[in-house]
């Protein structure tokens, strides 16, 4: 049912043209360095990190826990800056942009998938979705395009559902519609399986796999080696340096 | 007490701040604790200076008749000389000379340094006279052709803040040339109420066997009372007022604090029960944290309370009896800031403690504040309602979700915007009133003898802008009433009557005509036509109501030569009263005061003066509580909902949108805390005045400050956007990663 949504829906409907090795990166981390804390007790989360992603692209990051995998997710959704190095997405360097700026950017550029799905408890199953298109400046049309956003991820019935009357899987839906309503270029989504059982899991990877057959870059945070085989490529982390790049079977 | 420190090394600033607010909301008790204080510190003044039951001061006699031993109940019973002598010095005008005999027991001088005068030509300064003259024991002074030398320098209670000398009855006499003595302090055995009433009258009996009369009606202090303790009880109860403002807003601040306190351990409270911990347990725990919270602000507040309480009393007794008072507790407000502070947070915290560990557990380890939106009817209402953008949404159904928060915030600036109203209201109030007091009156000035002489001629020839008359005091029934002896024809009196008729010819009457004060007649259910008794220093005289006037004190207006002949005063008066380019007339040797209209008004400018001080100083604590309780639990509302506020910024909302959000849901809570504030202002000084004006048997009036109102709106707003600029500044203070990992 969620793959024939996929299907008619046009937000997420596969383009005919996809993943290709020829396509400039979409996003290019340069020597991308984060460090929490200072002197002593600095702890370097991630370390002088290079890495190119196409349009289209899916690149599923893997680590052990501590590794850098989300702090590298947050620099490329913009979400936080760097220590050093920089993050060029689309051809804006977003380590340069003021805080204004890149809040802006988030919303025109970007959509983000959470583990702990994050969405806002007051607000129903559409107007979480709508909250997007609310920061993208998009005045008109935004209870619409959300319902659709919905309908899109399987939850044409629960537009008006609390997330507090939602299962995790649904929440997790919903976190995916509001990511997915305003038609970013980029999708970061850090461990949206994690919370979810196998099925919930499955479904929602599904959709992400949808996203990045319309031509949206997905960088896809994770802990299960299976999903990740299911990308484009895997990064693998450990103490924040990437340790190895693994593309279609093949290590880069 | 581990597990407070554990939560002190987890999060210090935010342990610090609950046990302050708390220790604020007890220390706002404290207010309650001024009249104690003051009570505490007068009834120790009073007995100290072994203060008398009883003052009489009478026309002049050598010695007291031996019949005295006669009266009932008398404990002690002694003479004084007290004279006013007027002094032709630059630094005073006059001085109070008192003879006391050396084993005088009854209001007793301090001796502050040297000693009490033993011998002729010896004398004891009063403070406040070495203080205006620089004179110290051993100097050598001369008070009109009498030199005396200074033995010491005291105070005692019932001249305070007068410039007095005492001395012996013998170097008094030398003094102002009046042999004997004119005064009567009496103790009793029995010192209440009733029980003096009846000993004024006996000893009024027994003094006129002896040819003594009293010439004001005794001043009575029943059960150790201090002169000024019945003035302080009445600002006391003006304090208190204001003290249940503040005690209201504690109670808000307590509330909200001991709630936090609990509510910010729900997701440690959703852990424990995961591993198996009974809610009981967890309750137990909760609630021994929220104690102990309690414990640490009660040990801070209750010092803090006593030190408000003796501040606004030092400031009221300095104010009213230039009495700087020792520090004092009252053990009773004391022992109610304890039961406040632990009892309150033992039931708030175990309400909070009982909703945290209620949730449904799955929702509360998702849910860090175990606020679940959606589970109540009232959720689903607010879902329901299209309100406006998203963001006043999220703003506004944040209030329904936690509507005892939103409650907080709302009374607590309901509390500062009442307390404001409430003080301008009773400052306005007063104001009014001390003009409207004066305003029955058409003289400009008024010449008062300062020994208790009649030295003016009520038959004299004078011109129309002089007229002399009596004024004294006297009571009826419960009611001390100043009456005042003047012309049926005065000039200087507005004689505009609100009901009867305005004093006319005795002899149609049943007893002297009188003119009564409408509202202590109304209240007193005195009507006209009816006769009443007054009891005057020289014995109860009857009156017939003729008429109700609108002057705004206890009075009476009865017609001066049978006031006169009621008190024997021989056709003379004891005030002469002044219009225009009228000059006082003066009788050599009978110091006299000439006080202006312009005057009086400097006068009651001054306490009204005092008491709006006091009055704001409690005013700013109140706000000041309420400005730190709205700060702390919106604090806390921010910390709570950091995670939405952190997802606001991830999907792009910027700072402007933060404080949006914090904007639009504090303003119908300051919308409404503005409107309520200014009812319960309002109704509040109402209700004071109201209480005043019943107490006192006077027509106060009522002046709502209306300009409190935008103001404290200003302020509500100011508060508002400082808060809410302030919470964008600390949420976009860091990044927004950072902020979603805090979040979770």
């Amino acid at each position: 049912m969620v793959n024939a949504t996929l299907e008619s829906n046009p937000l997420i409907a596969p383009t005919p043209e996809v993943f290709g090795s020829t396509a400039p990166p979409l996003i290019e981390c340069r020597s991308l360095t984060r460090v929490w804390g200072k002197g002593d007790a600095a702890q370097i989360a991630v370390d002088h990190v290079d890495l190119s992603i196409a349009s289209g692209e899916m690149v599923a990051v893997v680590g052990p826990s501590g590794s850098g995998k989300s702090t590298l997710g947050g620099l490329i959704a913009g979400l936080d800056r760097p220590t050093e190095g920089s993050v060029v997405v689309g051809g804006t360097r977003i380590d340069q942009l003021r805080d204004q700026q890149l809040a802006r950017w988030r919303a025109d550029h970007v959509g983000i998938v959470f583990q702990n799905f994050h969405l806002i408890p007051t607000l129903t199953a559409s107007e979480n979705v709508a909250m997007a298109l609310r920061f993208g400046g998009q005045r008109r049309g935004r209870r619409g395009r959300a319902r659709e956003a919905l309908t899109a991820v399987g939850l044409g019935g629960k537009y008006k559902r609390l997330p507090s009357q939602l299962s995790g899987g649904e929440q997790q839906r919903v976190a995916i519609a509001r990511a997915l309503v305003h038609g970013p270029e980029v999708v970061v989504a850090d461990e949206p399986t994690g919370s979810l059982d196998t099925a919930s899991g499955r479904a929602v990877f599904e959709l992400l796999l949808g996203i990045r057959a319309r031509g949206t870059s997905v960088v896809f945070i994770t802990h299960d080696p299976s999903l990740a085989a299911e990308a484009d490529r895997t990064v693998t982390m450990v103490d924040g340096r990437i340790v190895g790049i693994e593309s279609n079977g093949a290590v880069a | 007490m581990i597990a407070v420190f554990r939560q002190m090394r987890r999060a210090p600033v935010r342990v610090a701040a609950s046990v302050m607010a708390i220790a604020l909301a007890i220390a706002a008790i404290g207010v309650f604790a001024v009249p104690g204080v003051g009570s505490q510190t007068l009834e120790s003044i009073a007995a100290e200076d072994n203060l008398t039951h009883l003052s009489a001061t009478t026309t002049p006699f050598d010695e007291l008749p031996s019949s005295i031993g006669d009266l009932s109940d008398v404990a002690a019973i002694e003479a004084r000389s007290v004279v006013v002598v007027p002094l032709a010095d630059d630094e005073l005008d006059e001085i109070v000379v008192i003879g006391q005999p050396a084993d005088a027991t009854i209001n007793t001088w301090r001796v502050e340094s040297g000693r009490f005068p033993a011998a002729a030509g010896e004398v004891l300064v009063s403070d406040d006279a070495a203080a205006a003259t620089g004179l110290v024991p051993g100097d050598v002074f001369d008070i009109g052709a009498t030199a005396v030398t200074v033995t010491g320098i005291g105070d005692t209670t019932w001249f305070a803040s007068s410039d007095a000398i005492v001395a012996l009855p013998e170097t008094a006499e030398a003094i102002t040339g009046q042999a004997g003595f004119n005064r009567v302090y009496a103790q009793f055995t029995d010192p209440s109420s009733e029980a003096l009433d009846a000993r004024v009258h006996e000893l009024r009996s027994i003094l006129a066997d002896a040819d003594i009369t009293y010439t004001t009606f005794p001043e009575l202090l029943p059960d150790g009372a201090h002169p000024i303790e019945e003035d302080l009880t009445q600002v006391s109860f003006m304090i208190g007022s204001l003290g249940v403002v503040a005690g209201i807003v504690a109670l808000v601040l307590l509330a909200s604090t001991a709630s936090a306190v609990v509510t910010e351990r729900s997701r440690d409270a959703a852990i424990m029960r995961a591993v198996g911990g009974p809610r009981r347990v967890v309750r137990r725990d909760l609630r021994r944290l929220a104690l102990v919270i309690g414990g640490l602000g009660t040990i801070v507040g209750v010092p803090l309370g006593a030190i408000v309480a003796n501040v606004v009393a030092t400031m009221v007794l300095e104010d009213f009896a230039g009495i700087s008072p020792d520090f004092a507790v009252d053990p009773i407000v004391v022992g109610a800031s304890v039961a406040f502070g632990l009892l309150g947070a033992r039931l708030v915290s175990g309400r909070a403690a009982r909703r945290v560990t209620r949730a449904e557990l799955a929702s509360s380890l998702r849910d860090r504040d175990a606020v679940p939106f959606g589970s109540r009817r009232m959720h689903r209402i607010a879902a329901a309602m299209p309100l406006g953008g998203l963001l006043p949404r999220i703003s506004l159904r944040s209030i329904a979700r936690r509507p005892a928060r939103a409650g907080a915030i709302t009374a607590q600036f309901a509390g500062a915007v009442g307390a404001a109203v409430l003080v301008a209201s009773l400052g306005t109030s007063i104001v009014d009133f001390n003009t409207a007091e004066l305003a029955s009156f058409n003289w400009e000035r008024v010449v008062t003898p300062d020994n208790p002489v009649h030295p003016f001629g009520l038959d004299d020839e004078r011109p129309n802008d002089q007229e002399a008359a009596l004024q004294v005091y006297g009571w009826v029934g419960e009611w001390e009433v100043e009456v005042f002896g003047v012309g049926p024809d005065t000039a200087m009196i507005d004689t505009t009557v609100a009901d009867g008729v305005w004093i006319d010819d005795a002899s149609t009457r049943q007893a002297t005509p009188v003119v009564l004060a409408q509202r202590f007649a109304e209240q007193e259910g005195h009507a006209i036509g009816d006769v009443i008794t007054a009891d005057l220093a020289a014995g109860p005289v009857e009156f017939e109501v003729v008429g109700l006037h609108g002057i705004r004190s206890v009075a009476l207006f009865a017609p001066v030569d049978a006031l006169a002949d009621a008190l024997g005063t021989d056709g003379y008066g004891n005030r002469l009263w002044l219009r225009g380019d009228a000059t006082a007339e003066t009788t050599p040797g009978v110091p006299t005061t000439t006080t202006a209209v312009d005057d009086l008004f400097a006068d009651d400018a001054a306490a009204r003066d005092a008491i709006l001080g006091i009055f704001a100083a409690i005013g700013i604590i109140v706000v000041a509580i309420a400005a730190l309780g709205t700060t702390s639990t919106v604090a806390m509302s921010l910390y709570e909902r950091r995670a939405e506020f952190a997802t606001v910024q991830a999907l792009g909302g910027g700072r402007r949108s933060i404080a949006g959000l914090v904007a639009t849901e504090l303003t119908p809570l300051a919308v409404v805390g503005v409107a309520t504030g200014t009812v319960a202002g309002v109704a509040g000084a109402a209700a004071i005045m109201n209480f005043f004006a019943t107490a006192n048997a006077v027509e106060l009036g009522f002046t709502v400050a209306w300009i409190a109102v935008p103001l404290a709106g200003a302020a509500a707003v100011a508060t508002v956007a400082l808060i809410a600029v302030g919470a964008a500044r600390q949420v976009g203070g860091r990044s927004t990663a950072t902020a979603l990992r805090a979040a979770v």
